[in-house]
């Protein structure tokens, strides 16, 4: 019997020892951010603007998917201090475990993002998956233009990522890897270049960086090659020249095929040659009248303009990341880390100077397959 | 004048008249145990009836009949009487084939010289005369009934009455005649109530054990079938029977057995849910370990995998040692069936128990400590709904699960023809009243509908309880530290199964310690071709049930011809 | 132990220890030392600890029915079974202390950063004082049960981060150079720790010619696992090699991804993980008793572990001293366990030599 009541005053007093006073919060005492803007502020004391999206629940109960969300802002020193002031603010708590996009304005990226990045993928709360974007004006007014847009979707940040990949024209920029690139790793971090368009907001290009500083940014067609050589591309339509009729380009849908780009880094006279095969499925979209193309000549003819298309821009995109950023963001090191079998043998060189000395081949190869329902008009 | 009257009625002394009864708390109503009754019979039938009548106090016991005749038998008239209890007896049976061959003076009942005539070595006509032994004679030629024994023990004799039988005293004799005419009211075999399968035989067990030994016989049908008896219960004497495969049941299995039933001390035993706490191993853990079955195919068919079969007089249902956990998550309907479905069933039986056990307390520790485990449109959904309800979750989650036990409570309880009202109220005030004054919030409805539906998902009545009360203790614990809690409940809880055994084996086999899988007794069921051993943590005497090929038409091999 | 276990409850036995070291930081210690040469030396150091698994079964080849403990008091009377005892007492003190330290800390920094650090200690304690009672029979079944799924949980997480295995940043695959990756690499042999359990197994096993099988199983399955662990930790997280963070292995559950639904899922993997380290602590806490009853020659008691229980107690709630913590997880671990595994290796050594001697004659 005295067993029996010492064993159930100790479960007794665990569970009252640990009433969840102390660590639980129910949903609705929490408010939930979904993105995080970082800006530089007007003052001077405190250099951060930090603005939250946060999501407003709809207490008409038959909300759904939609939800309401509203910004707030507050000039800080950080960012674990301005967390700490929007929760002064806010009414409940904020919670930032369902934040979907870490939001950094173009101006602070160039000035550096070591304060803070840091401080962001030690969260516990943040999501390792959570997208970093680049904004090319305030982070905090492109969250409020997010936030105008009449009932937008929790996914919102990552389902309007979702969608522009399907163009190629942007990579995904997790934070994990962000983080990652930072901390000795074999490529150089990038992020999603976002800026308001029209009533919402569109994302295009990556902003490149080495180190801590933003360095430049590419266009949609650099990220199209990124992705290409990074092994990340689904499929992009683009415009080739049309050698039958030079008036009306050639639109042409490519996908991946099965062989992944092969990547090869050789070091000569202390110059790297890098060479890149390419290997894709195209297909014709616009069909030009009385012209079929069908024909095996007219299949090489037009191999080869998207061939020389690929090669043009893969080169630029190389080239551009190479001598202007001197930022390795596709992972060339990896390929070069593998000639060498220690990493004693690979102290001897210095990648980071090596990188925009190199020299780059690509060679692409692609399969015309038909993409019509008629093959002439 | 009134007030004069008032006062003599508010101030005069009156006897209370009322009437009062109070229990006497202290034992000492309590009579000896005037026991000092001779405990064999006398020769004198004065004697032995002033016995009877006074340990049945006949003068006040309506039930219990007397009968004084005078019997004939080889040309001498004894007195001699009968007793029985009327309602358990049947009364043409005995007037018939009892008293009628007793009292008259038939040709049996006299010395008939003739029949003694034999012809002896010598070809001589001479007479036997046989010694008048009247107990003899009575066994012999007067009672005609196919089930007789004599007794001569007053303890046993009382047995024998208050079992049906009828009793016949005869003057100068010491020993009594039971007869058996019983003839009592019985439920005839009906289908099972409460173990309803589609494919599979419609007969359920009955309260009296004879009916139900019968059918496991006919069902059985081998000489290998031992049905032993025994009495439980100093005042009531239940039959128990227990049952098993001479040539299949593990020797050890049902000694054990037979030592627990003879070593039950108690005064009475009325059903086999009793008998079922007072014999298994652990009854602190809340899981059952023995399990009781109305219906006969399926005692049948662990009676042939090896188990022992425990049958209680006056309980439709038999209780089946040993039981493991996996048996409990099993129905009769799957061995009937082709073994996918049956495993089908098996596994959305077991997502049930699982969701039944843990669903209110996953909701409670994931809204409360883990939010981000949640898709981020359901966190939302949730916040919405949640912001008008005044409780917190826990409030809300217990005031539901509460009433929908109550309802189950209820709706067991009620009479049936007003059965159905609590259904509607309870539906109507739970669902949509509740929700619609913001007492609860829609989503946790769904969640204690999905534990309700999944709880009547499970076969087993008694699982069923199991995993309402660990419910709630899972509810506590995830409410007190999320999956802390829960993993900690978990944890020991898996201790404590571990450390069960039911008859002897391990509560978690086949699976854990490892046993043979092939059998049928495992979780997910082998087609029925390849159920070629019996499962080895019964360790049976014949640990093989089929043929390696049991489908010998199809392979042409050794095709019996 | 009045009991016999059989295989696959005594490879689940050794397997529980490497599941909670591959939890707690152990495949991170290798990759620190050996950078990006880890899977390899952990190959390598994985082919030795086989051997050494193989040599151990030959020894006890001929103790069919003793221990450790009893082999040093064969050879070395009582005091050198005190000695032995002792030092595996403390091994698996300091294994019960710093598992609960590393758990209550990742707990509290996640989920319970407001609650008293007792209460946390409270649960485990309560869960290891239940199993003591109920004894070490239900919980090697528990034991085995648990193993299972936790062998499936880290195979849902490597699946899970699949995607975010980038190869490339294995190389070079030998690592800093041949030296440190084969020579200094020999040094993790200890996180093939699981083999020191090995020496209190004859005993329990039902049908003694397993033990040679259970060795050989066991080490080859923690083998892959640390394989597997090593390489996608290396492959996901290039920053691991000089960062310092609570649980290696958390990281990675972070990052698992079931398309847009599942996502951030490491909580259910906690779950899993917590009963996983009640298992280990209750397992560890058993030997404890184990060993302290043959010492004091009363080995049907298991009430030791209770006071056992009130010093651990006592000692978390005294020093919540990260560093030293460190020190004990990495440094006095690591040397401790050559040291324990070189002592038992000799004993057995000299206890065939003197058997052998003792039928000679």
């Amino acid at each position: 019997m005295k067993k029996k009541l010492l064993v159930i005053t100790c479960i007794l007093s665990l569970f009252i020892a640990f009433t969840s006073s102390y660590d639980a919060r129910e949903t609705e005492e929490l408010s939930y951010a979904i993105a995080i803007g970082l800006d530089i502020s007007d003052s001077e004391d405190e250099p951060l603007a930090l603005t939250l999206q946060i999501a407003k629940p709809d207490s008409s109960g038959n909300s759904g998917t939609k939800i309401k969300t509203e910004t707030k802002t507050v000039n800080c020193n950080s960012f674990s201090l301005g967390m700490a002031m929007l929760n002064l603010e806010n009414v409940n708590e904020i919670n930032l475990s369902h934040c979907t996009a870490i939001i950094i304005s173009e101006e602070l990226a160039k000035q550096g993002i070591e304060d803070f990045i840091n401080t962001l993928a030690n969260d516990v709360e943040i999501r390792p998956t959570c997208n970093v974007l680049i904004s090319q004006g305030k982070a905090s007014e492109l969250l409020e233009k997010a936030s105008s847009i009449e009932d937008i979707s929790a996914k919102f940040y990552n389902s309007f990522i979702n969608s522009a990949k399907i163009t190629s024209y942007v990579a995904t920029c997790p934070l994990t890897d962000f983080y990652s690139s930072l901390h000795g790793d074999i490529k150089a971090p990038t992020a999603i270049y976002t800026f308001p368009k029209g009533d919402t907001i569109e994302s295009i290009g990556l902003a490149v960086f080495k180190d801590y500083k933003m360095v430049g940014k590419l266009s949609g067609l650099d990220t199209f090659c990124f992705n290409l050589l990074t092994n990340e591309f689904k499929e992009s339509t683009i415009e080739v020249y049309n050698p039958k009729d030079p008036s009306t380009p050639l639109s042409i849908s490519l996908s991946n095929s099965k062989n992944k780009t092969k990547i090869n880094v050789t070091l000569e006279n202390d110059i790297p040659k890098i060479t890149c095969e390419i290997s894709l499925k195209s297909s014709i979209l616009s069909a030009n009248k009385n012209y079929d193309y069908s024909t095996e000549e007219a299949k090489r003819e037009i191999e080869a303009e998207i061939n020389k298309f690929l090669s043009d821009a893969c080169l630029d995109f190389l080239n551009r990341t190479s001598k202007e950023y001197q930022s390795d963001i596709v992972g060339f090191q990896g390929y070069f880390n593998k000639n060498y079998l220690t990493q004693d043998e690979l102290n001897k060189h210095n990648w980071n100077e090596l990188y925009p000395k190199a020299e780059f081949e690509i060679k692409p190869t692609n399969y015309l397959i038909s993409g019509f329902l008629f093959s002439k008009d | 004048m009134s007030v004069n009257k008032f006062i003599n009625e508010l101030l005069s002394f009156k006897l209370d008249t009322s009437h009062k009864f109070n229990l006497p708390n202290s034992n000492n109503n309590s009579t000896p145990e005037t026991n000092q009754s001779p405990e064999i019979l006398t020769k004198s039938l004065t004697k032995n009836l002033e016995i009877f009548s006074s340990l049945y106090s006949q003068e006040i016991n309506s039930d219990i009949c007397i009968r004084k005749f005078i019997l004939n038998s080889q040309g001498k008239q004894y007195n001699a009487s009968l007793i029985f209890i009327d309602g358990l007896i049947n009364s043409d049976l005995i007037n018939h084939f009892l008293l009628t061959p007793l009292m008259h003076k038939n040709l049996t009942n006299c010395e008939n010289l003739e029949n003694n005539l034999t012809t002896n070595q010598d070809g001589l006509n001479c007479r036997t005369t046989k010694k008048t032994n009247l107990e003899q004679s009575i066994l012999d030629s007067l009672v005609t009934q196919n089930s007789l024994s004599t007794e001569s023990e007053i303890s046993e004799i009382l047995n024998k009455i208050n079992g049906g039988f009828t009793c016949l005293l005869v003057d100068t004799l010491d020993v009594a005649f039971c007869v058996e005419a019983k003839g009592f009211q019985t439920r005839s075999i009906t289908k099972p109530e409460n173990e309803i399968v589609v494919r599979g035989p419609q007969e359920a067990f009955v309260e009296n054990i004879r009916v139900n030994t019968s059918i496991i016989r006919r069902a059985v049908n081998n000489e290998n079938l031992v049905i032993e008896q025994l009495q439980i219960g100093n005042i009531t004497k239940t039959a128990v029977a227990f049952c098993y495969m001479k040539n299949i049941a593990n020797e050890d299995l049902v000694n054990e057995v037979r030592y627990r039933l003879n070593n039950v001390d108690i005064d009475s035993l009325l059903s086999s849910g009793v008998l079922e706490q007072l014999i298994q191993d652990n009854s602190h853990v809340l899981y059952p370990q023995m399990f009781a079955t109305e219906r006969a195919d399926r005692t049948c068919n662990n009676l042939l995998q090896g188990r022992v079969i425990i049958l209680v007089n006056g309980s439709p249902y038999a209780l089946i040692a040993p039981a493991v956990l996996v048996d409990f998550l099993s129905s009769p309907e799957d061995n009937n069936i082709q073994y996918q479905y049956g495993n089908l069933a098996r596994i959305i039986r077991c997502l049930a128990f699982f969701v039944a056990m843990f669903l209110p307390s996953f909701y409670i520790a994931i809204t409360n400590f883990h939010q981000e485990l949640l898709p981020t449109d359901i966190v939302f959904a949730i916040a919405s709904m949640r912001k008008s309800i005044p409780f917190p979750i826990i409030f809300e989650l217990l005031i539901m699960e509460v009433s929908f036990e109550l309802i189950r409570e209820a709706s067991l309880r009620v009479p049936s023809p007003i059965g159905s009202t609590i259904g509607i109220i309870g539906g109507l005030i739970l669902g949509e009243a509740a929700v619609s004054a913001n007492l609860v919030s829609p989503l946790l409805i769904i969640i204690v509908a999905m534990t309700g539906i999944c709880s009547y998902a499970i076969p087993d009545f008694s699982l069923n309880f199991t995993i309402r009360c660990f419910r709630f203790v899972y509810l506590i614990l995830g409410y007190t530290a999320g999956f802390l809690g829960i993993s900690l409940g978990i944890f020991i809880q898996l201790i404590l199964l571990s450390n069960l055994q039911s008859f002897g084996v391990s509560y978690f086999s086949p699976y854990i310690p490892i046993g043979n899988k092939n059998a049928d007794l495992s979780f997910l069921m082998k087609p029925a071709w390849q159920r070629e051993k019996r499962s080895s943590f019964l360790n049976t005497k014949r640990p093989k049930q089929e043929e390696k090929i049991s489908m010998k038409w199809k392979t042409n091999k050794g095709v019996l011809k | 132990m009045n009991f016999k276990i059989g295989k696959f409850q005594a490879v689940s036995l050794i397997l529980i220890v490497m599941i909670n070291k591959i939890l707690l930081n152990l495949p991170k210690e290798v990759i620190k030392q050996s950078k990006t040469g880890a899977p390899i030396t952990i190959i390598y150091v994985g082919i030795l600890s086989l051997l050494v698994a193989l040599f151990i079964s030959f020894l006890f080849k001929k103790f069919p029915n003793e221990d450790i403990i009893d082999i040093s008091k064969f050879v070395g009377k009582k005091p050198l079974q005190i000695l032995i005892g002792t030092v595996f007492i403390i091994l698996f003190s300091t294994i019960i202390i710093t598992v609960i330290y590393e758990f209550t800390n990742l707990l509290q920094i996640i989920y319970f950063p407001t609650t008293p650090i007792y209460l946390l200690l409270l649960a485990f304690f309560l869960c290891m004082a239940v199993a003591n009672h109920v004894g070490l029979k239900s919980i090697l079944k528990t034991n085995s049960i648990v193993v299972m799924l936790m062998l499936l949980s880290l195979i849902v997480i490597f699946l899970g981060t699949i995607n975010n295995l980038e190869f490339a940043r294995i190389h070079p695959i030998l690592g800093t150079n041949l030296s440190n990756t084969f020579l200094k690499g020999t040094e993790n042999l200890f996180a093939y720790s699981a083999l020191l359990y090995l020496f209190f197994l004859a005993p329990l096993l039902k049908n003694k010619k397993d033990f040679k099988k259970v060795a050989l199983i066991s080490t080859l399955i923690t083998g892959l696992f640390l394989v597997f662990t090593i390489t996608t930790l290396l492959t996901i997280f290039p920053f691991i090699t000089h960062s310092e963070e609570v649980l290696s292995m958390y990281l990675l559950t972070r990052c698992i991804e079931f398309g847009d639904f599942l996502q951030r899922t490491d909580a259910a993997f906690i779950l899993l993980w917590i009963i996983s380290a009640f298992s280990y602590l209750s397992v560890s806490l058993n030997f404890i008793n184990h060993i302290f009853g043959k010492l004091t020659n009363c080995t049907e008691s298991n009430s030791y572990s209770y006071s056992f229980l009130g010093i651990f107690f006592g000692l978390l709630i005294l020093f919540q001293n990260q560093s030293l913590f460190k020190f004990l997880e990495t440094t006095f671990y690591k040397y401790y366990i050559w040291g324990t595994l070189i002592l038992s290796l000799l004993i057995l050594i000299i206890g065939n030599f003197k058997r052998k001697e003792i039928r000679s004659r």
